[in-house]
């Protein structure tokens, strides 16, 4: 029977592990969560069910149908915090300990699995399959009868080790995922219910013992998280996400508190100014630190860095460019995924050019997912009645777009000659030759097409 | 009681039957041809392929009919009706019809609702060749990318059947990609295929070596070996060696170039491990590419190109389709080159020469110029008659978008043929009987089973298909491993 200050103290605690993770995701690492969502492509239909159907794959599908609901960070952010907090409750109820005193201990499994989650290539089945098999587990304690109890732990524990049986890309992005990613997790939920079990109850000062508890577990949890969190990365992240979502303003912002560190995150503060109509002016913000691969990145083949540089070349008019490399980024993604955001964007610039079919496709896709459904549908509708210039960004695009073919030259003084050769009105690559021509010696300026 | 329980059951079931059955009813009559997708109509088949499913498809390509009624009826045979969201025939049944109707044709009547209103269209004919097809192809299934490449593999796909299986995939050794598996005359027993990447090789599989994985780069090569072709003995195959590079368009319209700046061609003899060359496959001053032996093994066709720098005179190289004589007894070649195809005299394009096995026809792909007319959408299919030199008039192959890679089956009676034309950029492989007098017929779309969702919703192209005459045997993933040294 658990006394009614305990009581208190107990929701009080998991409240407030609610909040901080909420937090945690909402303001601390919302990039990160971001990212999941992105390079993936949970479809809503029955072939993408029965893709699933195989050891370890359904897994998959939980942590992908979870995962899309990281297009909004407060949902995301949400639904994350209730499934930590869901591994929290699960793990103090199958301990049975009637030893309130160590109730600050049972947050131990969630915040290891948060600390691992801070790596960004561990995906949102890792936290999906814990709350799965700690669910089962404080199912099966729960039920009385020895027989049937035994038969349910039978027959649950070989549909979870068919539902979540480990394979590759099952729980981690990359080829070779570390121990550790499974470990951590497993080990401390088994550790902290031996402890939750066995260790002896303080019968002196037991608020005292609660409150030491508590301070430990929480300052060694955000130790573990801090440790593990790729805080460059995030920085990067969050510029992406804002520039995804065309929160032009907000990157601006962004980059005068707190800075610019690496010059793909550049790409983007360079492009919100040039859309903002202010690179010109701004050319201290991240021209002048991060130089001319901040106004026209090279890709140099890291996975996910390919979508900055279509990002600038979308903007600027060069569309081909834009969807080759967004193509890039669609195909490098690690664990063969589909990415929704890939898609999208493939989809505009195919209708851009006049694909109509190929965007079709691509728009089809999007039309079973939660999130892209209604905006696919409008695209649709666009090609339908070949109604293409309603959308402002598509009529800028192409009327900016160069109706001349030539093979793509990696000389960037010649890229943006281009683009203004083309159409005169290109306001945003009038404002990068500004910012180029700052850069690079006289005779090296693109007045002129070399080639 | 019970009775009173059992009548109700009955009844529930009996509307619940009914509920489930849909007709299409009072539908009116229209003269126009159904609008199915994939079109086969008009197609001819071979009498042992599987079931051409099929759905409705409006003007846009989007509404699938919400409900049809498909009737198949041959001179004779039981007649086959099926009703649903698409035409989904049963094999057995499909297979039955074709086998009584083989040499003749069958009828088939659509009636649909579209938008909720019900259509009797004209109904059409699908014609059946006593022709069979091969056992299956073999294809390249990747996404039509630029520099990165994901899930990609080697696999083959049964004609009679919509069983698919891989040979071989990426997943095998991280970071790996695979190309050019070519079989010998469609025969599996001889089998060469390219795995690039830090593991990388070529694995070569004999009846008489086993497989064997070599590292094919030399001293003297350009570069590994690339564009393959068995001798018909399977004594010998040719390789081209090519130092290849990609560059990108600007404009709307193109995407990819993929250009060699240098290239030769070399015949490896897997059974003396040896590499026969011929100066005047190796010079400086030519490209030369696309091997492909005659039927009788004595008469090696490939593609030359004047050399031109690249990128620079990417748009001059135009190749020609030539041959030089092919000793098998004493693997020497001949004193000279004849060219068949001189394409760039009338400033086109000709490569990928396939000759049919049983010595007619050759056809190739035409474009306007370049080595790799996938991103040509001028590029189409051209055939010659190797015993008078003519030209056979084979534009009913060909689409207003790319037509690239083809093959010819075991009979030299169908060719499987690689096209654009669905969508303008996912690569669909189509088929076609050629009759021994060179006439072919409108190609059809190899078939799936629910092909509306299949072709519309696949990101993958169907990349250098080749038909089997049976299943493909390859090692182990675990043997392929260690053969490549990625354990």
């Amino acid at each position: 029977m658990t006394s009614r200050p305990s009581h208190y103290i107990q929701a009080a605690l998991s409240v407030l592990f609610f909040i901080a993770v909420f937090c945690f995701y909402t303001f601390a690492y919302s990039g990160h969560m971001a990212m999941q969502e992105q390079f993936q492509l949970w479809l809503c239909t029955s072939d993408y069910l029965q893709e699933h159907l195989y050891a370890g794959g359904l897994i998959v599908y939980m942590g992908e149908w979870v995962a899309q609901f990281f297009y909004s960070p407060v949902i995301g952010a949400t639904i994350l915090a209730a499934i930590l907090l869901g591994i929290q409750a699960n793990t103090w109820q199958i301990s049975r300990s009637k030893n309130h005193v160590l109730y600050p201990l049972s947050f131990i499994p969630s915040i290891c699995t948060l600390a691992v989650m801070t790596d960004g290539n561990v995906l949102t089945s890792l936290p999906v399959g814990m709350l799965l098999w700690t669910s089962a587990i404080a199912l099966i304690c729960s039920i009385r009868g020895k027989g049937f109890k035994y038969a349910c732990a039978i027959v649950i524990f070989i549909l979870l080790g068919y539902i979540s049986t480990p394979s590759q890309y099952s729980y981690y992005r990359q080829a070779e995922m570390p121990a550790s990613v499974m470990l951590i997790p497993i080990l401390s939920a088994l550790f902290t219910d031996i402890a939750l079990r066995f260790l002896p109850s303080s019968k002196k000062s037991p608020a005292i013992t609660n409150a030491i508890l508590t301070i430990v577990v929480a300052i060694a949890g955000w130790a573990s998280i801090a440790s593990g969190m790729e805080t460059d990365e995030e920085h990067f992240l969050r510029y992406d996400q804002m520039a995804r979502h065309e929160r032009w303003d907000d990157i601006i912002n962004k980059a005068r508190n707190e800075g610019v560190h690496d010059t793909y995150s550049a790409v983007y503060v360079n492009i919100a100014l040039a859309i903002k109509g202010q690179l010109a002016d701004n050319l201290s913000l991240a021209v002048a630190p991060h130089g001319v691969n901040s106004l026209l990145p090279e890709y140099r083949g890291e996975w996910h860095k390919a979508l900055p540089v279509a990002e600038a070349f979308y903007y600027l008019g060069m569309v081909n460019t834009a969807q080759r490399y967004t193509f890039n980024a669609h195909e490098a993604i690690p664990n063969m995924n589909k990415s929704a955001r890939c898609f999208k964007r493939l989809a505009e610039t195919n209708i851009i050019n006049g694909h109509y079919e190929v965007a079709r496709k691509y728009l089809q896709l999007l039309s079973h997912t939660l999130f892209y459904r209604t905006w696919a549908e409008k695209a649709l509708e666009c090609i339908e009645h070949r109604n293409i210039d309603v959308h402002p960004m598509w009529h800028y695009l192409r009327t900016v777009q160069t109706d001349d073919d030539y093979l793509f030259s990696s000389k960037r003084g010649v890229q943006l000659a281009s683009l203004i050769k083309a159409n005169k009105d290109n306001y945003i690559a009038s404002q990068y030759i500004v910012a180029y021509s700052s850069l690079v010696p006289t005779t090296d300026r693109p007045t002129s097409n070399k080639e | 009681m019970h009775r009173i329980h059992t009548i109700t059951t009955y009844i529930v079931l009996l509307f619940m039957l009914l509920a489930c059955s849909h007709h299409v009813e009072n539908a009116e009559q229209t003269d126009t041809l159904p609008p199915i997708y994939p079109d086969y109509i008009g197609v001819t088949i071979p009498c042992n392929i599987a079931p051409l499913n099929f759905g409705i498809l409006d003007t846009d390509s989007t509404d699938r009919a919400d409900h049809m009624q498909v009737t198949l009826k041959g001179s004779t045979g039981e007649p086959i009706i099926v009703e649903g969201e698409y035409a989904d025939f049963p094999i057995d049944r499909w297979q039955q019809l074709l086998r009584a109707n083989a040499g003749d044709s069958i009828m088939v009547s659509v009636v649909a609702e579209v938008g909720g209103k019900p259509i009797a269209y004209r109904p059409f004919h699908i014609h059946i060749s006593k022709d069979t097809i091969d056992y299956g192809v073999t294809y390249r299934r990747i996404a039509p990318g630029y520099e990165v490449y994901s899930k990609m593999g080697i696999y083959e796909r049964s004609l009679n059947t919509f069983e698919e299986k891989a040979i071989v995939e990426n997943s095998l050794i991280t970071g790996m990609c695979v190309n050019c598996h070519t079989v010998c005359r469609t025969n599996p027993a001889h089998q060469s295929l390219h795995i690039r990447g830090e593991h990388g090789g070529t694995m070569l599989i004999t009846p008489s070596e086993g497989a064997e994985y070599l590292h094919t780069k030399t001293d003297t090569t350009l570069s590994q070996f690339v564009y393959p072709y068995w001798h018909p003995t399977g004594k010998y195959i040719a390789y081209s060696t090519n130092k290849t590079k990609q560059y990108f368009h600007e404009g709307r319209d193109k995407r990819i170039e993929v250009a060699d700046v240098a290239s030769d061609i070399l015949i490896y003899s897997p059974g003396t491990h040896t590499i026969i060359t011929s100066p005047l496959l190796q010079g400086d001053e030519a490209f030369e590419t696309f091997p492909a032996f005659s039927a009788d093994g004595r008469t090696l066709y490939f593609c030359r190109a004047d050399a031109r720098s690249v990128p620079e005179q990417y748009k001059d190289v135009k190749y020609d389709i030539c041959s030089i004589a092919f000793d098998p007894a004493t693997a020497q070649f001949g004193d000279h080159i004849d060219t068949l195809i001189h394409a760039s005299a009338e400033g086109k394009n000709a490569v990928f020469p396939r000759p049919s096995y049983d010595g007619r026809y050759l056809m190739y792909t035409l474009s306007d110029y370049g080595t790799f007319p996938i991103w040509h959408k001028e590029a189409d299919l051209r055939m010659v008659d190797l015993l008078t030199n003519e030209d056979i008039t084979i534009d009913i192959l060909n689409s207003d978008d790319t037509e690239s890679f083809h093959n010819w089956s075991s009979t030299s009676r169908w060719v499987v043929l690689s096209s654009r034309r669905d969508d303008g950029l996912y690569t669909r492989l189509y088929f076609s009987h050629i009759d021994e007098k060179g006439r072919a017929t409108k190609p059809f779309m190899l078939p799936q089973s629910n092909p509306a969702r299949f072709y519309r919703e696949s990101i993958y192209s169907y990349n250098v298909p080749d038909f089997i005459t049976s299943p493909v045997i390859v090692p182990s993933k675990k043997e392929m491993k260690e053969g490549l040294g990625a354990n």
